[in-house]
Parts: C-alpha cells; structure tokens; sequence
C-alpha cells in the first residue's frame, strides 16, 4: 500500500480521506458526528476510550505524515536537499500511516466483536 | 532509540557516500586544469568522514550510545607532488618546459566512484531490510 506516499504527490488528497476515514471511524464509534481533521485530533471529554486511543494514534501519525507534505513541497520548488532524504521522510510517513491503518482496523475488529456480543 | 533512529543513520551515510561521489567527479573532472584559484594546478581532493551524534542520549540505553551517523569533516588536498609533463608549447609551461599537471590519477578515481556506489547500494539494501521488518511487525498476529 503505497498509496499514502504515491498521492502525496498528487496532492492532499490522501490525507484528506484518511481524515475523512478517521472522522467516519470517530462518528461510528462515538456515535455522533464531527469533523475531526488529522492535525487535530483533540480528544473531547464526552468521547469513548475508542475514539480517544483513534485520536492520540492520529496525533502520533500526524507530524510523519506533515514532514512528508513539507518534503514533497520543497522538492516540487526545487529547494536544496538529498533525493534519498527526501525519499527517506516519504518512508517515515509511509510507515506511520501504514501503523495508523493497522491500529484503526484492530480498533474496529474489536468494536464489531464487542457489538456482537449481545 | 526508536525505528526511524536507524533509518536517520542510514540517511547520514547515503548522504556521505554522496559527497565523495561529489568530489570524486570534481577530481575526474579537474583531472587537467592546470590554473586554479589559489594558484598551480588543481590538486586531488579527499573527503575525511567524522562520526555524526542522531539520537539524543537517553540515560542508560546502550543502543543510543551505539548508534552513530556519519558526517563529512573535511576535505582534504591530496599532498603528493604534482604531475610533470614535458610540453614546452603549453601556456603554463615552466622555462624547463615542463608543465605541473594535477595529481590526480583516473584508475584511482573511478576505484573511489564504484567505492561510493557500492557502499550507497549497501546503505539503501540496510535500508530496505528495516522497512521490511517494519511491515512484517505491522503484520504481527494477522
């Protein structure tokens, strides 16, 4: 799944869905919608212990995933820098969101399995 | 120490490998200049690799200790004589004759060029390796 690195690229359009994803997930879970953004996870008081780990996990995501934004940008102005440092900070992103992806589906795994129970 | 504290020192030594890939092509390239800015023809340059501080130390991990990047210190001017070339027309000639041509030799710079390469290619499969390992924990009990 290289899809976060690859869009990156093309724009913002994956951080845009996994913020989308995320904010489905926290609605789904918490029963209530909201727009959360993946900058801001800001937990709010009234939430379940789901959205709340969802949150801090989107938080511990989020700084990778804006140092990849910040490499594409200036690769694309042409700024100084190593190609392989730059491809380097794509990984790390990569890596990170790949976490994030995997977290969010044990989290969901477990609150289907939990929904089920009655 | 944490999963990307590798990765940064990886990153360090690609990037040294980079500059002596870089000096090397300015070697190769200078390899008959004969007039230069601090005077006489271009001497060879090396690049002197120093040890690189990544992760901060945190008290009582070995491993941070242990992890080192790279960086380049310096670079240094080969110190050996210049090359003697009789060629009375050249500009630069001496009264002799002879002509002081850089000390730079193109067997010893394409050895130091496939050095770098390999070493960059050593780097990037280490590299490679950890993102493996990454994804395969990702998939820890899947």
């Amino acid at each position: 799944m290289d899809m976060s690195a690859l869009t990156q690229w093309f724009g913002q359009v994956m951080p845009q869905g996994a913020a989308r994803k995320n904010e489905a997930v926290q609605s789904l879970i918490s029963g209530q919608s909201k727009t959360g953004s993946l900058q801001e996870p800001a937990p709010n008081e009234s939430s379940s212990g789901f959205s709340k780990v969802l949150a801090r996990l989107t938080g511990a995501v989020s700084e990778p995933q804006a140092a990849s934004e910040r490499v594409v940008e200036q690769f694309a102005r042409g700024a100084e820098g190593d190609l392989h440092q730059s491809m380097m900070t794509l990984e790390k992103g990569d890596i990170s969101f790949k976490f994030l992806m995997t977290a969010k589906n044990r989290l969901i795994d477990a609150y289907k399995e939990i929904s089920r129970m009655a | 120490m944490n999963l990307f504290d590798s990765m940064n020192v990886l990153s360090s030594g690609l990037s040294a490998e980079r500059a002596r890939l870089d000096v090397t092509s300015s070697n190769l390239a200078n390899a008959n200049t004969t007039r230069t800015a601090e005077g006489g023809p271009y001497k060879r340059r090396d690049p002197v690799f120093g040890t690189l501080e990544i992760a901060p130390q945190q008290f009582g991990s070995v491993m941070d200790e242990a992890l080192t990047g790279v960086e380049v210190s310096e670079i240094v001017s080969d110190t050996n004589e210049p090359r003697q070339v009789y060629d009375p027309s050249h500009p630069d000639a001496a009264d002799d004759g002879y002509v002081a041509m850089p000390n730079i030799t193109q067997v010893e710079e394409m050895v130091n060029m496939l050095n770098a390469t390999r070493s960059y290619e050593a780097q990037l499969t280490a590299m490679h390796s950890i993102v493996d390992m990454a994804e395969k924990a990702l998939g820890i009990g899947r």
